[in-house]
């Protein structure tokens, strides 16, 4: 089912939670709502949902406006947060309640329980009630009880954020499974870029109720809309260093070091962002700028390490490979590559960002 | 000296004894023990033994004679013991039935949030925290033959002559029970309001995605999940049902005719009007015995133990 959003506002008080939203959703599509605490994410998810009324603007499912359609005559699922079972039904019942007192027949709520409950694998547990369950079972019972219903779209609301981070990795490539089995419109709703980024088709980034840019994954990350986007998107953050354009050179200049400028950019350019991986270590004396390493951090696969310069108020964050280690206190020069900068202008519109990587 | 000066110098003293013992502890635990068995354990046991003897009171000291169960069988053979019974059977409609009705549904009305929902949640909690007694004074004017209620339904021209409420054989019970069910309700209603504002809000979010009704989510999911609350109401209201006393005591003493004499009013009539104190000890076991049968009835009934 397609979803279409035309200016959605909704107020709270004087609190405006949503500004003047618009969106569409493919049938079909993965979408996810990303930004941080307050950005208007889990209304705007609400709204769609029926659960809260857009102060202005309107809703359409496949065309059909919904916006003053109650939650049941929407035909979406809802996954919350906290998951919302009932503690005091067993799996079973928690899955068959919603069907109950409806028009499907009984054997059938039986089978679409057992479909569900083995396409999750949670056949074992059906006769447990919450409180006995994990909260990886559990997560598992509250999207058991969305598929039951055989909705039109699923919602969900940051529906692992309570788990533990490693369940929350094998949680994440199940509800991809799930969704390439099921292939139902879903809207999903974190915090957390990481899970933005790799399970969606699209990912929409939010702040103080705007839309700041949809888009896929990949351009999300590579080209992003403005300074914000750039900044919320990848882990660690992009670097971001106040600088001025020099027009009859072309030069771009820091504090503490000069880069050859792109083509595109123009004389409103007051910030480059460079993502951590593009700074790269350069043999001795042949780097843009030499720094002190303040802080290493071993992950492992990577590395990451903290720079200090003198000239620079901000520091540096850099990513290396995981075989490079060094020492706080140790200098190292960078080499920061013109082709894969980022710049931005007064207002952290993007000004240039580098073309997207070729798939070769 | 201070205090703790003086409790050292004793530690430091029975130390002194090379007793093997620590004694601080038990020092420190004294007085709560002195205390729980001076008021507690010892007349729990006295009056134990108190009810398989017989006392007399003549005489300066009196006189104990052991008779067994006999005062157990006189109380259960008692007439006026299974009326009593019977009595406060209904009388637990006042104290326990029907404000756990009215205070649920007031706890719901209060709990949707409506307009002025905190001066209404004062003003019914106000008769809990009214004596009782006054209570029952006040009742008793109201109730009376020229009191504000007989002067009501003649104004409005109900009744021709005044309904002597508190002296009617049919009408004294009901009539307490107005006042209890007065009393009661705010009561359980914030026992029950606290219950229902401690219920996530996403149960029923999730139930409304469902399209189910507001009569199912009360049925499904409020009153099952309301349950440990519900459970405290019925088990206190049990206990205070058999307790009960002065509310019965102060406007009608029971009267007219043993019309509105509960278990508790009886009791202290055997004990302490007519001085027969084996008997009336007996009827207090007796009491004991039935609030812990049914208290535990009501939480087996209601199928668990997580009050």
């Amino acid at each position: 089912m397609n979803i279409e959003l035309n200016n959605i506002t909704k107020r709270f008080g004087d609190l405006v939670a949503v500004n003047d939203l618009s969106m569409s959703i493919q049938d079909g599509e993965f979408i996810t709502l990303v930004g941080p605490s307050g950005c208007g994410k889990t209304t705007t998810l609400r709204m769609i949902a029926g659960l809260e009324t857009p102060t202005e603007g309107t809703i359409e499912f496949d065309g059909k406006d919904v916006t003053n359609a109650s939650p049941q005559e929407r035909k979406i699922a809802f996954v919350f947060q906290a998951y919302a079972l009932y503690p005091h039904m067993t799996a079973r019942k928690n899955m068959s309640f919603a069907l109950e007192h409806t028009d499907v027949p009984e054997d059938e709520i039986d089978q679409r329980i057992n479909e569900a409950a083995s396409m999750l694998g949670i056949e074992g547990h059906l006769d447990k009630r919450p409180p006995s369950l994990s909260g990886g079972q559990q997560q598992r019972v509250a999207l058991g009880r969305s598929i039951v219903r055989d909705p039109e779209i699923f919602l969900l609301d940051e529906p692992l954020s309570n788990l533990d981070a490693k369940l929350r990795v094998q949680m994440r490539a199940e509800l991809q499974q799930l969704h390439q089995e099921i292939k139902t419109t879903t809207v999903y709703v974190t915090h957390d870029q990481e899970e933005a980024m790799t399970m969606s088709d699209r990912v929409a980034i939010l702040n103080d109720g705007k839309l700041q840019q949809i888009d896929t994954p990949g351009v999300v990350y590579s080209q992003p809309a403005n300074q914000f986007v750039a900044g919320f998107i990848g882990s660690p953050s992009m670097n971001f260093l106040d600088c001025q354009l020099d027009g009859s050179s072309k030069t771009l200049r820091t504090s503490a070091f000069s880069l050859q400028a792109p083509e595109e950019a123009s004389e409103d350019v007051e910030t480059l962002g460079v993502r951590p991986e593009e700074l790269t270590i350069a043999p001795s004396g042949e780097g843009d700028l030499s720094a002190e390493v303040s802080v290493f951090e071993q992950i492992g696969s990577y590395n990451i390490l903290y720079l200090e310069n003198d000239d620079l108020d901000e520091e540096l964050v850099a990513q290396v490979e995981g075989s490079n280690h060094f020492d706080p206190g140790e200098r190292v020069d960078i080499q920061i590559d013109p082709t894969h900068i980022h710049l931005f202008d007064r207002d952290g519109d993007a000004v240039y960002n580098p073309p997207l990587p070729s798939k070769e | 000296m201070s205090i703790t000066g003086l409790q050292n110098r004793i530690v430091r003293r029975l130390r002194f004894d090379r007793s093997e013992i620590d004694w601080k502890p038990y020092l420190y635990l004294l007085p709560a023990f002195v205390m729980i068995a001076v008021f507690l354990a010892y007349p729990l046991v006295d009056t134990f033994i108190l009810s398989f003897q017989e006392v007399v009171t003549l005489g300066i000291q009196g006189e104990k004679r052991w008779v067994g169960l006999a005062n157990y069988e006189a109380v259960l053979t008692d007439p006026l013991f299974w009326r009593s019974a019977k009595n406060t059977i209904i009388f637990s409609f006042g104290m326990l039935v029907i404000p756990l009705f009215l205070g649920l549904g007031l706890a719901m009305v209060i709990n949707r949030g409506i307009k002025g929902k905190s001066s209404l949640r004062a003003l019914i909690f106000v008769p809990v925290v009214v004596p009782i007694v006054v209570a029952g004074i006040v009742f008793s004017w109201i109730l009376s033959p020229n009191g504000l209620l007989n002067w009501g339904l003649t104004a409005v021209g109900l009744i021709e002559r005044p309904i002597r409420f508190l002296n009617s054989i049919e009408l004294s019970l009901p009539s307490v029970m107005l006042m209890v069910v007065w009393k009661r309700t705010g009561y359980y209603m914030v026992i029950l309001l606290a219950g229902l504002q401690g219920l996530p809000n996403d149960v029923y979010e999730a139930a409304k995605i469902m399209g189910k009704s507001r009569w199912a989510m009360f049925r499904y999911i409020t009153l099952p999940l309301l349950k440990p609350a519900i459970l405290i109401v019925v088990v206190l209201g049990i206990i205070d049902s058999l307790r009960a006393f002065a509310h019965v005591y102060v406007m009608t003493g029971g009267g007219p005719s043993n019309a509105s004499e509960i278990l508790s009013t009886h009791f202290y009539k055997v004990a302490f009007s007519y001085f027969n104190f084996g008997k009336g000890a007996a009827y207090g076991f007796i009491l004991f015995g039935m609030a812990l049968v049914l208290s535990v009835i009501a939480i087996k009934l209601s199928g668990g133990s997580e009050i």
